[in-house]
């Protein structure tokens, strides 16, 4: 096996007397994909929050590129793309004005072009000049998922991203992260949808089967 | 990994500048006049608090002598650790390192300096602590009876003092260490001693320092204070996103609350996050049915959650303290008022009952037999810690009469706490009255009374003698049965 992107080790979570995560280990190379499924509750977005950051597990490690993966590091923050459920939007910023100061934020030399781009590619072209409040929750999902996209990238951590996408939406969906597969980069997928599990992942790790 | 090339924190700013720019709504005329208003406000009620502020001070020093000299040259001390205490109280609340949700999401996770994107937000931080302080130690040092020198020395060591605390909040915050608890028990310990010391009239005054070691207490405070400031801002980009992330709704949804006034959906907003989080409670289960198991939970609330019962419990000083200033029989509106700002924390099953009719929906009782069930503990708790004021009012008058006067002293904060708690949150389908500040809903700007509206009509009759007693205790349980019995829809 190529060295792993993402190395996770023995990461454990316990909410009182109640162990939702249990020395759960997980590896992911560079250009594959790994999906993580479980019924509700199972610890699945959980494992994501421990991943990233975004919440402490009481034990384990997580190492991106061998490196303790520590989000308070500046390049940690450049290689991981992540969307949780708990995206929230500048009220007064419109659409386009949210990618272009995520693409500038990281540096994006051709920020215009690409932040048009994916506009164009996820479908929010029409709406661009719209602020967050006057769009669809599924038209704010896919907002969500462009700023991963105008981006420098080398690992995607994506909690159910297909949540409120209509039947295109993830289709496009799919297809952009194979391509992103394709392109070298890993992805850690938490869905509750078999099929695009089934067209993006490599390999599933599931949750919760004690 | 990537060679990295983030943009600056200051550039991202100006972009974003740039954007909003684009979009104001407002000329700078109009900015300017909006401005002069609100200067003018400020000048206008100023000199008039400040006027007020003058004439008590003057009335102090004619008229207070023996321990109420005493207790007024304590009462600044008790104010700077009272205003140490809140002040640490919501940093930690709110941080008090905090940046908006929406920021933690589209620049956080950039590689953009942490530091330099919450270094802004900490310093307005700082200064608001400095500025808001000063300004509420300012009342305190005037009617103190300091000296001018001695009263700015005052106010600054106050205001260093409150600096300081909320610096070591944040780099507690930031190293995710214990201090800042430790420290404001500490704070809150002294400060309840020292109200302790002085109810007990075990303190003939504050020790007298010399000036020169005044000065240098001050000046060392406010060097404490500005270089902890300063560490917390050079440790700001150690900040991780986790602990940013355990406060980062609480602000904005606290300003929103506030900007409509709706001081109900500040208690809600508080009261979600106390119990947000914690992950887990031990599962109580069993107890009577029907109406006495809606009391019966809040009873388990109270043992689960006493702080509030504990907080009530330390207010009885209070009125200790004013008794001996030689307050009188004025000191119950020391009791009645401590009894209302202790109230509401104890209301919290019956504010869930209140403010939406889902729960009561839910249960086979009239809306007067649920929202009197929820009022049987805190009713309980405010009645006990009135006749624990008892001993105050002994002095005063016979045994019988102070236990009457000392019921009626906790009817009278039951009835302010029902008002307050049971408070409509503001109705913006209504037509709206016209202000200087814009249009508002009606009763927006008085629902900040609340609750003292009911505490000024049943607290005051009860410094007149007997007849106002009973007067009190009309009105306070006519409150408290029309508030009970009240349709919220």
């Amino acid at each position: 096996m190529a060295d792993a992107l993402l190395t996770v080790r023995g990461i454990t979570r316990r909410f009182g007397e109640r162990t939702v995560l249990d020395a759960v280990d997980l590896d992911v190379v560079a250009g594959e994909a790994v999906g993580v499924v479980g019924p509700n509750g199972s610890g699945k977005s959980t494992l994501l929050r421990c991943i990233v950051g975004a919440d402490q597990p009481d034990a384990g490690e997580t190492l991106l590129s061998g490196q303790q993966l520590d989000e308070r590091r500046a390049e940690v923050r450049r290689d991981l793309a992540v969307v949780m459920d708990d995206i929230d939007f500048f009220p007064d910023l419109s659409v386009v004005e949210h990618l272009d100061l995520v693409a500038r934020a990281h540096g994006q030399r051709d920020a215009e072009d690409l932040v048009d781009a994916v506009l164009d590619e996820v479908g929010l072209m029409q709406v661009s000049g719209q602020l967050p409040s006057t769009l669809s929750s599924g038209q704010r999902r896919r907002l969500a998922l462009a700023s991963v996209f105008v981006r420098p990238r080398t690992l995607l951590v994506l909690d159910e991203p297909e949540q409120r996408l209509d039947v295109e939406g993830v289709a496009w969906l799919g297809e952009k992260l194979v391509a992103e597969k394709a392109a070298g980069r890993g992805i850690v997928l938490v869905s509750h949808d078999p099929d695009l599990v089934a067209k993006v992942c490599d390999r599933v790790v599931r949750l919760g089967d004690a | 990994m990537a060679t990295l090339e983030a943009p600056r924190a200051s550039e991202l700013r100006g972009q974003v500048r740039e954007w909003r720019r684009g979009r104001a709504e407002l000329n700078y005329w109009e900015v300017a006049s909006d401005a002069y208003i609100a200067i003018f406000a400020v000048v206008m009620i100023g000199s008039m608090a400040g006027n007020v502020v003058l004439n008590l001070r003057r009335l102090a020093d004619d008229a207070c002598v023996g321990s109420c000299a005493v207790t007024r040259e304590l009462a600044p001390w008790l104010s700077a650790l009272a205003v140490a205490a809140v002040v640490l109280g919501v940093a930690r609340l709110l941080g008090p390192v905090f940046s908006p949700p929406a920021a933690n999401v589209w620049l956080l996770g950039t590689p953009v300096d942490r530091g330099a994107l919450l270094r802004p937000g900490w310093l307005r931080t700082v200064a608001f602590t400095v500025v808001g302080v000063v300004a509420v130690l300012l009342t305190p040092a005037v009617l103190g009876g300091f000296t001018p020198s001695t009263g700015v020395a005052f106010v600054v060591a106050g205001s260093a003092a409150s600096l300081a605390c909320v610096a070591l909040a944040a780099l507690s915050q930031v190293h995710e260490h214990a201090a800042a608890r430790w420290l404001t028990w500490l704070v809150t310990g002294s400060l309840w001693v020292l109200l302790a010391a002085t109810a007990d009239g075990r303190l003939d005054g504050v020790p007298s320092v010399p000036t020169p070691v005044a000065l240098a207490l001050t000046a060392a405070g406010l060097v404490a204070g500005a270089v902890l400031a300063w560490r917390v801002r050079g440790s700001l980009s150690s900040m991780s996103r986790r602990v940013l992330g355990q406060t980062e709704n609480l602000s904005p949804a606290l300003s929103g609350a506030l900007s409509s006034l709706d001081l109900g959906l500040m208690y809600d907003v508080l009261l979600a996050r106390r119990w947000g989080k914690g992950a887990t409670v031990t599962s109580r289960r069993g107890g009577p049915v029907g109406w006495w198991a809606l009391v019966h939970s809040d009873l388990r609330r109270a043992v689960r959650a006493p702080q509030p019962f504990v907080v009530l419990a330390g207010m009885t000083l209070v009125p200790y303290a004013a008794a001996s200033a030689d307050a009188g029989r004025a000191l119950v509106l020391a009791t009645t008022l401590a009894g209302l700002l202790a109230g509401p924390p104890l209301c919290a099953g019956l504010r869930v009952v209140v403010r939406t009719r889902g729960v009561a929906r839910m249960l086979p009782m009239s809306t007067a037999q649920v929202r009197g069930a929820h009022l049987v503990m805190p009713g309980t708790a405010l009645l006990l810690y009135a006749l624990g004021t008892t001993w105050t009012l002994l002095p005063l008058m016979p045994t019988q009469e102070a236990v009457r006067l000392a019921i009626a002293c906790g009817l009278s904060s039951l009835a302010a706490t029902l008002r307050w708690v049971s408070a409509r949150p503001p109705d913006y389908g209504k037509p709206m009255v016209s202000t200087p500040a814009g249009a508002v809903p009606p009763g927006v700007l008085s629902s900040v009374f609340r609750g003292f509206d009911v505490w000024a009509v049943t607290a005051l009759p009860l410094v007149f003698g007997p007849t106002g007693t009973v007067v009190s205790l009309a009105i306070s349980l006519g409150v408290i049965a029309w508030l009970v019995s009240s349709d919220p829809a």
